[in-house]
């Protein structure tokens, strides 16, 4: 096992470049998912307090 | 009508597009993950070592798919920005305006892992060479077109502008493409090509293709997520946006 994550010497090149890639793909898949669901609940918030007025 | 052209042609309505997005997303989604899980494991486990690199070889694994989304997510936008200058289709500049970020993101994964790959095979993390400095073109060409459509207040305006830009940048495309026959550069060409038998064993191939497949789908996965949030930014006050904010107040409707 030790041996798969040393990646014959290569290891911190080859995990480094797919952990940076999964970096900035998970941040691409989250914001909008994200933005989407405060975007709702900020004018579900707006409409409630529209009728409590 | 023909069924499938409706069906087509429904994609250009945001009421129908924001509820079929939906539907369609945890199922995009399973496939996407099942295929990424699926390349990663035979990228990174199975398949044999390289004679001359080794395991580094391995970043090809995330290096071209990442590359080759960077230019066909733009191609794409070519296409869009046709849609929207010549048919005025509103959805088609939603579409042009969502991909610009996650074609950054893809060129700046193939920049990234390009880098490290480069450090142990060629002994520089960069070299101002033809391939390099034109992949760096087409993420500042990508910036550029979102930061141009955010800088603009009109968004109609906008969407002109921002069409014009895609299809002004496009011929960076095939001069990353050929950069390497064109020019003499560090960067090794093509493994890839339609019209040879590929230069790469059986089983370093298949992982890649599914990489690959993997990566197409993640770009159509991004486009949905942002397409979802836009479309209901755009019109706020569309009876449908509306209709979605209201059974969490009267509670009658899941």
């Amino acid at each position: 096992m030790s041996e798969f994550w040393a990646m014959g010497g290569y290891g911190s090149y080859v995990w480094s470049a797919f952990g940076l890639s999964a970096l900035i793909l998970i941040y691409n898949l989250w914001l909008p998912i994200y933005r989407h669901v405060k975007l709702l609940q900020q004018w579900r918030n707006q409409q409630q307090e529209e009728q409590a007025l | 009508m023909n069924p499938i052209l409706k069906w087509c042609y429904q994609l250009a309505v945001p009421h129908i597009l924001y509820p079929r997005i939906q539907a369609w997303l945890p199922w995009v989604a399973l496939v996407t993950f099942s295929l990424l899980a699926l390349g990663l494991y035979l990228g990174l486990a199975v398949a044999p070592a390289d004679y001359q690199q080794g395991e580094a070889f391995r970043i090809i694994y995330v290096h071209v798919p990442a590359a080759w989304l960077s230019m066909a997510v733009y191609v794409a936008m070519a296409l869009m920005a046709l849609s929207v200058l010549v048919w005025r289709i509103q959805v088609a500049e939603l579409a042009l305006v969502a991909s610009a970020p996650i074609g950054a993101a893809f060129t700046l994964i193939a920049l990234i892992t390009g880098a490290i790959w480069g450090k142990p095979m060629w002994g520089a993390w960069w070299v101002w060479d033809a391939r390099l400095t034109s992949e760096l073109i087409l993420l500042f060409i990508y910036i550029g077109i979102f930061v141009l459509y955010d800088a603009i207040e009109d968004k109609r305006q906008a969407g002109k502008a921002v069409s014009l830009m895609t299809l002004v940048g496009l011929v960076n495309i095939p001069i990353i493409h050929y950069s390497v026959t064109w020019w003499n550069t560090l960067h090794q060409p093509p493994s890839l090509s339609k019209f040879d038998t590929p230069s790469i064993h059986i089983d370093m191939l298949i992982p890649l293709l599914i990489m690959l497949l993997a990566f197409k789908l993640l770009y159509l996965l991004m486009l949905m997520l942002r397409m979802r949030l836009s479309l209901i930014e755009r019109q706020p006050q569309a009876a449908w946006v509306k209709a979605l904010i209201k059974p969490a107040t009267t509670g009658d409707k899941p």
